[in-house]
């Protein structure tokens, strides 16, 4: 009976040192490579550009003010995708 | 086509067609059994056949399959509670799907003779799409009509607001573009390279033997990456899901 309780004992110190250890792996997520990090900085400026004139075209639709909003919304577009490169760059920074 | 003339043309796109299996049609909305589907009913049987073996024993001491469903488990347990807090424990059994449906979508489509579910923009576009409009939803409800103060940063004076609002409006809706484009195109590059070096093997006879060792070397970085991209995929919608629920960061 003793002998069980020690083994029992000794099991539930094993899993608290390999529940500890998890906690700190989980923090080290898998590092991303290198086109991997390309590939997403272009798909992010490409994608805002896109919806930026896509929303232009509807409004342009809407209103029958062909190229107006096109223009101003390729604009918008155009910064929130270097917004989005600058958020997505930082946040790799600071990983 | 010009396939019949010439047997050993490469043809790497030809893998991602869709073909009907079972033409159905409701009024005008084609809703035909493709391989697609048919692939994503295979991807399905397969895990709940996993988690079925897995779990019918549920002994103390783990077989082989019951250790996989619970590494699964404690895998994307983590994820949620790392990312999201407690909090994010209410979506689990949502994020536990969505990881094994897209990780084994990935694999199925890594064995030959299948067809790669998530190698089209439609299917990513819409888990992604789905996942966008469910987490903006999820913001509304916690934070009411203070959501939108994430469109207006802290410390931008109102002169700005008129640029700044849609630019971060664009910058949010950019958010499931960037997510389905991402697994998609990581799906289709890794499956066309692998029919081209299938294709060098065919045309250069005996020394066919240099890319096929190539070629193993980029099987196995794609069983990495279709692992890798279901993982990127969930982490992001854990992220999306933790703005949603905080969003004063």
């Amino acid at each position: 009976m003793q002998d069980d309780e020690d083994k029992l004992k000794q099991l539930n110190q094993k899993i608290e040192a390999a529940k500890s250890k998890n906690q700190l792996d989980n923090h080290s997520n898998i590092p991303p490579s290198q086109l991997g990090k390309v590939m997403k900085l272009t798909v992010e400026i490409v994608a805002a550009v896109g919806i930026g004139v896509g929303i232009g075209i509807l409004l342009d639709n809407f209103f029958n003010t062909r190229p107006l909003f096109i223009i101003i919304f390729f604009l918008l577009g155009s910064c929130a995708g270097i917004l989005n490169v600058f958020r997505v760059a930082k946040s790799m920074q600071n990983h | 086509m010009a396939s019949a003339k010439e047997p050993n043309l490469i043809d790497p796109i030809h893998q991602f067609a869709i073909s009907k299996l079972a033409d159905i049609k409701i009024g005008n909305i084609d809703i035909s059994f493709t391989n697609s589907s048919q692939f994503m009913v295979i991807t399905t049987i397969a895990i709940m056949f996993l988690f079925m073996l897995g779990l019918s024993k549920r002994s103390i001491i783990p077989n082989r399959f019951q250790m996989i469903c619970e590494l699964s488990y404690n895998f994307i347990a983590n994820l949620l509670r790392a990312n999201v807090g407690e909090q994010g424990r209410d979506y689990f059994p949502f994020v536990f799907t969505l990881f094994m449906f897209i990780f084994f979508c990935n694999l199925i489509g890594l064995i030959p003779y299948t067809f790669t579910v998530t190698s089209h923009i439609i299917v990513t576009f819409a888990f992604a799409g789905l996942i966008f409009i469910g987490v903006t939803l999820i913001g509304f409800v916690k934070n009411g009509l203070g959501y939108l103060r994430m469109f207006y940063p802290k410390g931008v004076p109102i002169y700005m607001a008129p640029i700044i609002i849609p630019i971060e409006i664009i910058s949010y809706l950019t958010k499931p573009v960037s997510l389905s484009v991402r697994l998609m195109a990581n799906m289709l590059a890794g499956h066309s390279i692998i029919k081209i070096f299938a294709g060098f093997i065919v045309m250069m006879g005996f020394f066919g033997i240099i890319p096929l060792a190539g070629l193993v070397a980029i099987y196995a970085l794609e069983v990495f990456i279709a692992f890798l991209q279901a993982y990127i995929f969930t982490i992001l919608t854990c992220i999306y899901l933790n703005d949603a629920l905080h969003p004063h960061h």
